[in-house]
């Protein structure tokens, strides 16, 4: 009777987003939140917080999404975040090297605070949409990614509505409530960190999801 | 079967013995239904038809009796001939004694009863048929055919009514052959056994039917006992009736309709009864709780069933509000006094329910980790409607909502001072860093910030109501304590966390004394108030209110910084330095202002003109500026009034200070400066003051350049009449005849007072203007445009003086080029001037 009353258990993982200004950090997790896209481009002042209750394998999990501002003069918060996150999502804008060359300090940051082994390092190359302007390839991401040791690395498109899904699913799968037996979760991310292995599983995913979304 | 007609049978000539043939039926005859008899020989014999109808000489064979003896032969020979085929048929049929039952087959007769042949007229004429043409049968059969005849002939002559009543009462007797306990073989008897048999058979028929006609007479005994019991009665009310009428006829005239009247009052009196008892019970439904909801709200559980008990309670209770409005008060004055006691009651035990809920589901979360809700949990959805309800009652409702304020404020509270603990399993602690306050109050804040979130997630999930949701019905007048009840749960619970983040933030705050460090928290402080109020913290809420006063105390130590600074300036000496650059104090204090307003500049945003306004721009830089700073070089140079060259060191230090301070403030001027008129006026003052040094300095040194060449008399002479700098063509110099009067005019004066100085300092003035006189300015642009300036007035003046002297005394053009012995281009070559500028 008392169990029942007082609901289901349910774990919560903070999840903080990292990048330059005007990558689409906000735009990621509006996307995830209400499958919308707004073109008007609005700074985030300071940092914001969103909550997301999540159902996937029979399982529950809360999502707290971190949003930081890109702006310069709003940098020294951003470490107090990262400070208790189980999840850094670095974002970078393909159209944009620059800020794909400052991935390196964001990783570095997160890995100052919070050590190597105690965060899902996630490395997110957004508006893939704009293949025409593109500046940096997928190669170039999924390298950066395995040298920084990123556990997941995604190109999406918040505006096309591609992937997003996706990569919310593989970060809540890489998540310690969806690891049952350790090893399996070991055996997925060495695979995706192995260059002689390919993950058909998650590239079969990946490609309905496009398919469908697109 | 068909059977050969008698007379057909007659008619065929006589078989042999050998003959095995059958003649065959020229016409039907049904006799199913007679029963083979069981007392029959073997050997097939006709009755002696002929002997019977002799002896008994039936009147009704009246066609054969004439011929009787004639044909007497020849009857005996068709007896003959009927019996001999009657065999025939026999063992056709394969009869044996075996096979044929000695009493009729009552299968046989069953299908034939069951299958009812209606009497034709062939089957019916067969009596007649036998009675005519067969003599030699039994009296006996005779008899009885002739009673079937009669019997079938009276019926076949009436009509289809009477055949289908006689059938019915054949089937009748069919049916109940069993209960009536026929014996049909003694019935069928023909002799006298029979017809006892039968008549025995009539009367228990008559006596059955009697009986039960006495039954259902018996049935009406009571009836008609009571009816003469009512009778009486009955007929007294008639009479009585009757003589009322009669009375009434009789007395219509002399008395009015009082007893209609009364009757009809009564009778209105018994409708209104009725009605008030309707009424009554009415009231009791709706002003009453039976015995059953009594009990569940005394000792059930809350639950759904419950809250309709409530409901119905609540709605008696608004009821009783009506009952207010009659007269007497008192019926509604206690029924509302009852239903509050039980509401009263209901209320507590709602109120302990949610306590109950709320303690449950902390401790559930401790044990379990954190729990959660889907919309559609009964639990849930019990316990929204729980806190609906005791929104009613505003004391319990407040007192739950204190409960959980207090319940969770402890467990905000707790997960905040956690995180400063040292706790090795877990993530870094919050620290205190010498180096780094900032992020000591940022990891403050943003802990803060996380309990916010987590917080919000928490009364989001429990008390947030859908209130336009159809599923829940919300009183109205309740709803504006439920409107925001999250927001307003989420405000009083982190309120737990405001003396402990003031403490922390405080401890910073009092020690920092960097107005850089102390403006960058005030910028965190009013960020995280936004970002605070964002998410639905209230601005007047202690824990804001707090960050607000640690906001305005950081920012109040930012002048004080600089206050300070000044004050300290007493105790250093005036003395200025020997090279007259600006004091080092001045770089310092300069120094920290454009720290200050650098870190201003990344975020020029409106809390940030709070901190640099007009009134520290003024208590900072304006009024330091000119009471110490000008005071302070004054001090140092007392003489400057009298001594000119104490007047030009203090010049050329007050230059470099301006210049100084307007350099360093000179990037701020689109930014700092350029918040309004009053504070632009302040760099504008700066500007102005530097200016006017400048050109202090300016005129100074060109009085000393005069003075020195020996010109500055005639300078001043010529300045007097018209300025040198208007002379534009050769008709301007007439302007100055007038000076031919003055004696210093006089050309052996003139030569006597210039040429000698002149021709001594010229060729060196360049050199004792630049690297010594100027040489203390810092700014080499100021020490350029006074340099240049000084000596492009000179020269002009030098060419105008001579050419004017040469115009005055144009017979003494060669003294006048003697005693001033440079051209226009040595002179300008001499001090510098570039020609092609001077021209």
């Amino acid at each position: 009777m008392s169990s029942a009353r007082s609901g289901k258990s349910l774990t919560k993982y903070k999840i903080v987003f990292l990048g330059e200004q005007g990558v689409g950090k906000t735009s990621l997790i509006t996307r995830f939140m209400y499958d919308t896209f707004d073109d008007h481009y609005q700074a985030t002042i300071g940092i914001d917080f969103l909550s997301k209750t999540m159902y996937l394998d029979d399982k529950t999990i809360r999502l707290q999404l971190w949003d930081t501002a890109g702006q310069e003069r709003f940098r020294s918060l951003i470490p107090s975040y990262i400070r208790d996150s189980r999840v850094a999502i670095v974002v970078y804008d393909i159209t944009k090297r620059k800020s794909f060359e400052f991935i390196d300090k964001w990783i570095e940051d997160v890995k100052n605070e919070r050590g190597e082994e105690n965060v899902i390092l996630c490395i997110v190359g957004n508006k893939s949409d704009l293949s025409d302007e593109r500046q940096v390839s997928t190669e170039e991401g999924e390298t950066k990614a395995k040298v920084l040791g990123a556990k997941i690395f995604m190109e999406t498109s918040t505006k096309a509505g591609y992937n997003v899904k996706n990569l919310f699913k593989r970060i809540a799968k890489s998540l310690p409530e969806f690891q049952e037996s350790p090893n399996t979760g070991v055996k997925d991310d060495s695979n995706e960190n192995n260059a002689g292995v390919i993950d058909i599983t998650t590239n079969e995913e990946e490609q309905q999801a496009s398919s469908c979304q697109c | 079967m068909d059977f050969l007609e008698y007379h057909a049978l007659a008619a065929l000539d006589a078989p042999n013995e050998t003959s095995q043939e059958l003649p065959e039926p020229s016409s039907t005859l049904n006799l199913s239904s007679f029963p083979t008899s069981g007392t029959e020989e073997d050997a097939f014999k006709l009755p002696d038809l002929i002997g019977g109808t002799s002896s008994n000489n039936n009147s009704n064979n009246n066609n054969n009796n004439n011929n009787i003896n004639n044909k007497d032969e020849e009857n005996r020979n068709l007896y003959d001939k009927m019996t001999h085929y009657a065999n025939l048929s026999m063992k056709k049929l394969n009869i044996d004694d075996a096979r044929v039952p000695t009493i009729p087959t009552i299968p046989t007769r069953e299908a034939s009863s069951s299958q009812f042949v209606e009497p034709t007229r062939a089957k019916l004429s067969l009596p007649d048929n036998l009675n005519n043409r067969n003599k030699p049968t039994d009296a006996t059969d005779v008899v009885l055919s002739k009673k079937l005849s009669k019997v079938l002939n009276d019926y076949s002559l009436s009509n289809y009514q009477s055949r289908s009543q006689l059938r019915k009462s054949l089937q009748s007797l069919e049916r109940n052959r069993d209960k009536l306990n026929i014996d049909e073989k003694r019935l069928i008897n023909p002799g006298y056994l029979g017809i006892l048999e039968r008549k025995s058979l009539r009367s228990d028929l008559e006596n059955e039917l009697l009986k039960d006609h006495l039954t259902v007479l018996e049935e009406f005994r009571p009836i008609v006992r009571r009816i003469n019991r009512w009778s009486n009665s009955v007929n007294n009310i008639k009479e009585t009736g009757q003589q009322l009428v009669e009375e009434t006829e009789a007395d219509q005239s002399n008395e009015d309709d009082s007893v209609t009247d009364r009757v009809n009052q009564l009778r209105a009196d018994a409708k209104s009864l009725e009605l008030k008892k309707q009424l009554l019970i009415a009231l009791r439904d709706q002003f009453t709780l039976n015995q059953l909801e009594d009990d569940i709200i005394a000792n059930g559980e809350v639950d759904l069933e419950f809250f309709k008990i409530v409901d119905k309670a609540l709605q008696i209770k608004e009821r009783a509000t009506y009952l207010l409005a009659l007269p007497s008060s008192r019926a509604g004055s206690s029924l509302i006094s009852q239903t509050n006691q039980t509401l009263s009651f209901v209320n507590k035990k709602v109120f302990n329910h949610l306590v109950d809920f709320l303690h449950n589901y902390e401790s559930n979360s401790q044990l379990l980790g954190e729990r959660s809700f889907d919309p559609d949990d009964k639990n849930f959805i019990l316990f929204q409607k729980s806190l609906i309800y005791l929104s009613n009652d505003l004391e319990h409702f407040n007192e739950f909502l204190k409960r959980v304020t207090s319940v969770r404020s402890k467990s905000v509270l707790d997960e905040f001072l956690s995180q400063f603990d040292f706790n090795p399993k877990d993530s870094k602690p919050i620290l205190l860093s010498a180096q780094d306050p900032l992020r000591y109050i940022g990891d403050v804040l943003a802990n803060i910030h996380s309990s916010i979130a987590n917080e919000a997630d928490f009364v989001k999930s429990l008390f947030k109501f859908q209130l336009d949701d159809s599923a829940i019905t919300v009183p109205q007048f309740n709803k504006e304590y439920l409107q925001g009840l999250d927001e307003k749960l989420l405000n009083e619970t982190v309120q737990s966390l405001a003396n402990s983040c003031r403490i922390r933030v405080e401890q910073i705050v009092n020690f920092e004394e960097d107005p850089v460090v102390n403006l960058e928290i005030a910028r965190l402080l009013n960020l995280y108030q936004l970002m605070f109020e964002r998410k639905g913290i209230r601005r007047n809420s202690a824990l804001i209110s707090n960050l607000h006063k640690l906001e305005c105390s950081a920012r109040g130590k930012i002048p004080e910084y600089y206050v300070k600074f000044l004050k300290e300036l007493a105790s250093l000496p005036v003395e200025p330095s020997d090279d007259l650059l600006p004091p080092d104090w001045l770089s310092e204090y300069i120094g920290k202002i454009v720290d200050l307003f650098e870190v201003y500049q990344q975020a020029n945003t409106e809390e940030s003109h709070k901190v640099i306004d007009l009134a520290f721009l003024q208590k900072v830089v304006e009024n330091p500026i000119k009471d110490i700073l000008i005071k302070r070089i004054q001090t140092a140079f007392p003489l400057a009034k009298k001594n000119e060259t104490s007047r030009f060191s203090s010049l050329t230090m007050q230059i470099n200070c301006f210049d100084l301070i307007k350099t360093r403030f000179q990037p701020f001027t689109t930014t700092v400066f350029a918040q309004d008129d009053q504070v632009s006026s302040i760099f504008q003052m700066i500007e102005n003051r530097l200016n006017s040094l400048v050109s202090q300095l300016l005129e100074l040194q060109q009085k000393l350049l005069f003075e020195n060449t020996g010109m500055g008399l005639y300078y001043n002479l010529f300045n007097m009449i018209f300025p040198v700098t208007s002379v534009q063509d050769e008709l301007d110099y007439d302007m100055y005849l007038s000076l031919c009067e003055n004696p210093l005019m006089d050309l052996s004066t003139i030569e006597k007072n210039v040429h000698e100085k002149l021709n001594t300092y010229i060729p060196q003035a360049l050199t004792d203007v630049q690297e010594n006189m100027l040489f203390k300015l810092a700014s080499p642009t100021i020490a350029d445009y006074i340099c240049e300036t000084c000596f492009s007035t000179l020269s002009l003046f030098y060419v105008t003086f001579r050419k004017v002297l040469m115009h005055l005394y144009p017979e003494q053009k060669e003294s006048v080029q003697r005693f001033l012995n440079f051209s226009e281009q040595e002179f300008n070559t001499l001090v510098g001037i570039d020609q092609g500028n001077s021209e």
